[in-house]
């Protein structure tokens, strides 16, 4: 029994985007009241693209995998 | 609209370099009564280097690491080397000045904002806000007299672009945006 996967690669695309859109601006998720960002050295980066590493961040953020820094420290 | 951006510009010039995010920080909390929590996590540096977040919904697991915070969320890529740790960091503190129409807040927008990285301008005040807060951090963190005196050090060839990043703690790539004709124009632009 295997279980057949019929993703259409056009909609996985477009669910990054969405999906990031609920995580930030859902009131139910982060109610984002502004979000900015300061892309990477690709000039051709999708807004899909974007919108996984987005994802990504905020699952590992909500998994408590990240490190708070020291500003007091900080030069 | 006054928003805060003046006083740490006209603060910023009485300083000289490297300029510390701990005095930014500090002065951003005393302008504006507090401060983003600064985090970092794993991330892709050819996507993205950092984010700004304001996260309204204090019971979500990301607002509570910036409670106390003003719901305002700065987010680094871990492995960044600390130039670009600097400026990332000064870039994205520069949104506390952004006003409600500068905000990214629906998903319109947002989709709009991750769209505007291939297009070289757009008329929205919400995407502008990007490249003002790249301007504005670097009139922070390069005070107008010392601008001038590496220009003037780089035209009598005593000084390249690599020198003057050293010197600034800032990547090389965005020292030529120093020399840029319109800096001061779009200094006051981002003052006024």
């Amino acid at each position: 029994m295997f279980l057949n996967y019929n993703l259409n690669t056009e909609d996985s695309e477009m669910n990054e985007l969405a999906l990031a859109s609920k995580r930030l601006f859902d009131a139910e998720s982060l109610n984002a009241s502004n979000f900015k960002m300061f892309p990477g050295s690709s000039r051709d980066t999708t807004a899909e693209q974007f919108s996984l590493q987005i994802n990504k961040v905020i699952s590992q953020i909500e998994a408590g995998d990240f490190d708070i820094v020291d500003m007091d420290d900080k030069d | 609209m006054e928003n805060g951006f003046l006083e740490l510009y006209n603060y910023c010039q009485t300083l000289e370099p490297v300029i510390s995010r701990k005095i930014l920080r500090l002065k951003v909390k005393e302008i504006k009564g507090t401060t983003p929590q600064c985090i970092k996590t794993s991330m892709d540096q050819n996507t993205s280097r950092g984010f700004f977040v304001t996260a309204d919904n204090t019971n979500s697991p990301f607002a509570q690491v910036a409670q106390s915070y003003g719901n305002n969320v700065i987010v680094l890529a871990r492995d960044l080397n600390k130039c670009w740790e600097r400026f990332v960091y000064t870039k994205e503190l520069m949104h506390v000045f952004d006003d409600r129409n500068e905000s990214v807040n629906t998903p319109k927008k947002f989709e709009e904002l991750l769209n505007s990285f291939e297009v070289l301008t757009n008329d929205q005040d919400y995407i502008n806000s990007e490249v003002v807060a790249f301007w504005r951090a670097l009139s922070c963190l390069c005070p107008e007299k010392n601008r001038q005196e590496f220009i003037e050090s780089y035209n009598k060839g005593h000084i390249d672009f690599y020198g003057i990043a050293l010197r600034l703690r800032i990547p090389a790539q965005y020292v030529p945006s120093l020399f840029h004709e319109r800096f001061l124009e779009r200094a006051k632009a981002i003052r006024n």
